[in-house]
């Protein structure tokens, strides 16, 4: 007899994430603590001809490949589209039903050229619960209420001209004790910067190394409680405090420039060396374990309960949260090019490829032995490239031209 | 007594009446006082506070401050019309679409093209007749996102009757020749309308210089020559263009160099300088010409390069940009420019670095002058001389 790993799991280890919002949230890339994890029933099956499970679709107004928040039953997704992507969105749809709530545009100020299977909305945008935080690959930053009144914004690529990449932006803002923090990383002008999340107004900056880097910080609360940020490279991990930007902790190592670190307390997760946990639980943060075996590709390492799994394109591996020992590594059938991080419910881990293809894997103890058992496929009209939101018993799925709700009809 | 009554409402009548105007008054101008605080939002966060609080009582007015928002968008900078661009949007959600008055401002083409093309989305975006007979007309328009809309539309329409009527075909992308500004436009019409047997010199369509004076490679080891100002730079930029002698030699990264000319044929403009460099790494080289214009004052200028780049026209610094191998297209780097009467010069200053991936060899650029609209301006090269 089989027992799925995750629910029990998923469970315990994602109460903490849970009590800032509603359980029902997804306030940024990867959901409410980072971990891409939810505890919520999702169908095994959806898609195809029949639109199986799928609750609604919307056309959005503009192209995306950054994932969708759920905010207080309003599904937020950004986009782009017209001449060069210079038209900008941050577009609300009701969760319930798919009805466009409201709509937002602005003008896209600086570079909006990307690769053509990216886009200027590229980032996954950010919230604190309050308001919504919608960066661009062009660097425009938007910050509308949950109700889509304009809050401010700023064209940093008009602030600091020389930013900007022509593959794409792509790192996502993060948002941590009223501090919005964007990573801007690229030849040109280059830097992360954190500003106020009520005004907009610069708090602090700091030069960063003149090189592409679309891996997105990551906003966390150390042991103590401080606020602080991640942020990395290929060649430094420096952890930031939030309210002054002050170096906490520096390590020398060759970070991804694609994927993010993860943090579940007091250990950080980065994709640097294949996997490598640092642990912040006491004042001299030290390396807890590497494994080059927990290598990513293109998406993030994602958690759920004592597990953390990394996606190589079609091979997903699962590793002991605690040890970084590999417990499992399964090759994944019908799926090819992945940039989408796979999310974790109590149904499994579902993951996705850039032409919608989805797999199902559930993580399952036999016996004594944990192994991966391949639930099932489905298909969506993609592409796919952005990260699912996990709400309710419900997945928000961002393909390159819609949002779609996929939920059991009961 | 009933007379008396009557005087009594018609005073009272006309009492409220005039403070009703006299009140709709002071809030309409107070609400214009209110934009003018939220166009002041300038660059790195100034003006953003004032900005907020100004934003808030415009929303208290209501619906009635959606058109005086999207008026006041003319003249706003880039910044002050996204903060418009929004505030307009949060107005209109509080009560149904004044189509009317909407329709209206659209087909004022005196007012911001930009405010048009945000006003075009609200009416068009659920009607697609609408859409389409908007489109049909508006491929000349004033607003280039909506000019870019309405030929892509006569493009999609061309192509879908290719087959079956040539000459139609033919006579629509004639039209987007015309009017069409965006230069991936422009590149597929030719291409297209070359599949149909017309042919389309697009370097000259676009106004692309095609014949200059290069001089290089200079070193760039590290990438130290982007700053380095070489002979050839401090020369020209010291005596406004004039100290440009085409047999000088100067010293070069390996060897002393002199000024050659080189031309471009390639469709986009583009000079290619691999070829001529011998594919050097980790140099500088130098491109240099005069021209005259055909209009003058406040122009475009336009450069393309997926190479680090400076350009200078008529010694004023137009661009500067360290970024190599991140995507190069036409138009990718623009900024006003001085042209005058007579001569004027341009120099471009094109820098390569050390990578090794076969993705990051390109050496090139490609340059023109436009207007603010994008119509390019013909401009005559005057050195190097044509042959």
């Amino acid at each position: 007899m089989t027992k799925n790993l995750i629910p029990w799991a998923v469970i315990g280890t994602l109460i903490v994430a849970v009590t800032t919002h509603g359980a029902d949230n997804w306030l940024q890339f990867r959901g409410p603590d980072g971990r891409s994890g939810s505890t919520a029933r999702t169908p095994e099956k959806f898609g195809g001809e029949d639109a199986l499970n799928i609750a609604w679709q919307q056309k959005t107004a503009g192209r995306g490949v950054g994932g969708p928040l759920v905010i207080d039953g309003l599904v937020v997704v950004t986009g782009s589209g017209g001449e060069d992507e210079r038209d900008i969105y941050v577009e609300a749809f009701d969760a319930e039903n798919g009805v466009l709530a409201w709509r937002r545009t602005a003008h896209a100020l600086g570079r909006p050229f990307t690769h053509p299977t990216s886009a200027n909305a590229s980032p996954t945008p950010v919230s604190d619960g309050e308001r919504i935080f919608a960066l661009y690959s062009s660097c425009d930053l938007i910050c509308v209420d949950v109700q889509g009144g304009l809050q401010w914004y700023r064209a940093l690529a008009v602030d600091y001209p020389k930013t900007g990449n022509d593959v794409s932006m792509s790192s996502s803002p993060a948002v941590i004790d009223g501090v919005v923090l964007v990573q801007l990383e690229n030849q040109g002008d280059s830097y992360v910067l954190a500003l106020d999340a009520k005004t907009g107004e610069n708090l602090w900056r700091k030069d960063r190394p003149r090189r592409a880097n679309w891996a997105s910080p990551l906003a966390f609360r150390l042991p103590d409680g401080a606020a602080a940020f991640a942020i990395q490279n290929d060649e430094s991990l420096q952890v930031l405090r939030a309210r002054d930007g002050e170096v906490i902790s520096e390590f020398t190592v060759a970070a991804s420039t694609v994927s993010s670190s993860v943090y579940v307390s007091p250990r950080l997760y980065v994709p640097a060396g294949g996997l490598t946990a640092f642990d912040f639980s006491s004042e001299r943060p030290e390396i807890a374990f590497e494994n080059s075996r927990m290598q990513t590709r293109n998406a993030s390492h994602v958690v759920a309960g004592e597990r953390i799994y990394a996606c190589k394109g079609s091979v997903l591996v699962a590793a002991n949260l605690k040890d970084g020992e590999v417990v499992w590594q399964q090759r994944v059938p019908e799926i090819e090019s992945v940039w989408a991080t796979p999310v974790v419910t109590a149904t499994g881990i579902y993951v996705f490829d850039q032409n919608g293809n989805v797999t199902l894997v559930r993580d399952v103890v036999d016996g004594d032995q944990a192994k991966a058992e391949v639930i099932g496929s489905s298909k969506i009209e993609g592409p796919v490239l952005a990260s699912p939101a996990v709400s309710g018993n419900a997945l928000f799925i961002r393909t390159e031209n819609a949002i779609l709700k996929v939920a059991s009809p009961n | 007594m009933l007379q008396l009554l009557r005087r009594a409402s018609l005073l009272f009548f006309c009492v409220a009446s005039a403070s009703f105007w006299v009140a709709q008054g002071a809030a309409a101008a107070e609400g214009v006082d209110e934009i003018s605080i939220v166009k002041g939002v300038g660059e790195s966060g100034v003006g953003h506070r004032a900005a907020q609080e100004a934003m808030l009582r415009i929303r208290k007015q209501g619906p009635s401050m959606l058109i005086p928002v999207l008026e006041s968008m003319r003249n706003a900078t880039p910044i002050s019309k996204n903060w418009l661009r929004m505030l307009a949007a949060d107005l209109s959600d509080d009560a149904p679409l004044p189509r009317d008055e909407l329709t209206l401002f659209f087909e004022d083409r005196q007012q911001d093209p930009d405010a048009r093309y945000l006003v075009y989305r609200w009416l068009t975006d659920s009607d697609e007749e609408l859409q389409a007979s908007v489109l049909e007309r508006s491929t000349d328009d004033p607003s280039l996102p909506l000019r870019f809309l309405a030929n892509r539309r006569l493009m999609e329409q061309a192509a879908a009757t290719a087959e079956v009527e040539k000459e139609t075909a033919i006579a629509l992308y004639q039209r987007v020749l015309k009017d069409a500004r965006n230069p991936d436009q422009l590149q597929r019409t030719v291409t297209a309308l070359a599949e149909l047997g017309q042919t389309v010199d697009l370097a000259k369509e676009l106004g692309m210089f095609q014949r200059w004076y290069l001089i290089g490679p200079f070193d760039s080891t590290a990438g130290a020559g982007f700053a380095t100002p070489y002979a050839p730079e401090q020369a020209l930029l010291e005596s406004q263009g004039a100290d440009f002698d085409p047999t000088r030699s100067e010293a070069g990264k390996s060897a002393d160099v002199t000024w050659q000319i080189a031309t471009t044929s390639d469709a986009l403009g583009s000079l290619d300088l691999n070829p001529i460099f011998a594919n050097e790494k980790e140099a500088v080289v130098y491109a240099f010409c005069r021209f005259t214009a055909q209009e003058v004052g406040e122009l475009e200028a336009r450069l393309g390069s997926t190479n680090g780049n400076k350009l200078w026209v008529n010694g004023q610094l137009i661009t500067a940009n360290e970024v190599y191998h991140t995507g190069g297209r036409v138009d990718q780097y623009m900024g006003s420019c001085a042209i005058n009467k007579g001569e004027n010069w341009v120099l471009v200053k094109i820098c390569q670095n050390d990578q090794t991936e076969a993705w990051a060899q390109e050496y090139q650029f490609q340059f023109r002058i436009t207007d603010s609209m994008g119509k390019p301006i013909a401009c005559t090269i005057t050195t190097p001389a044509e042959k």
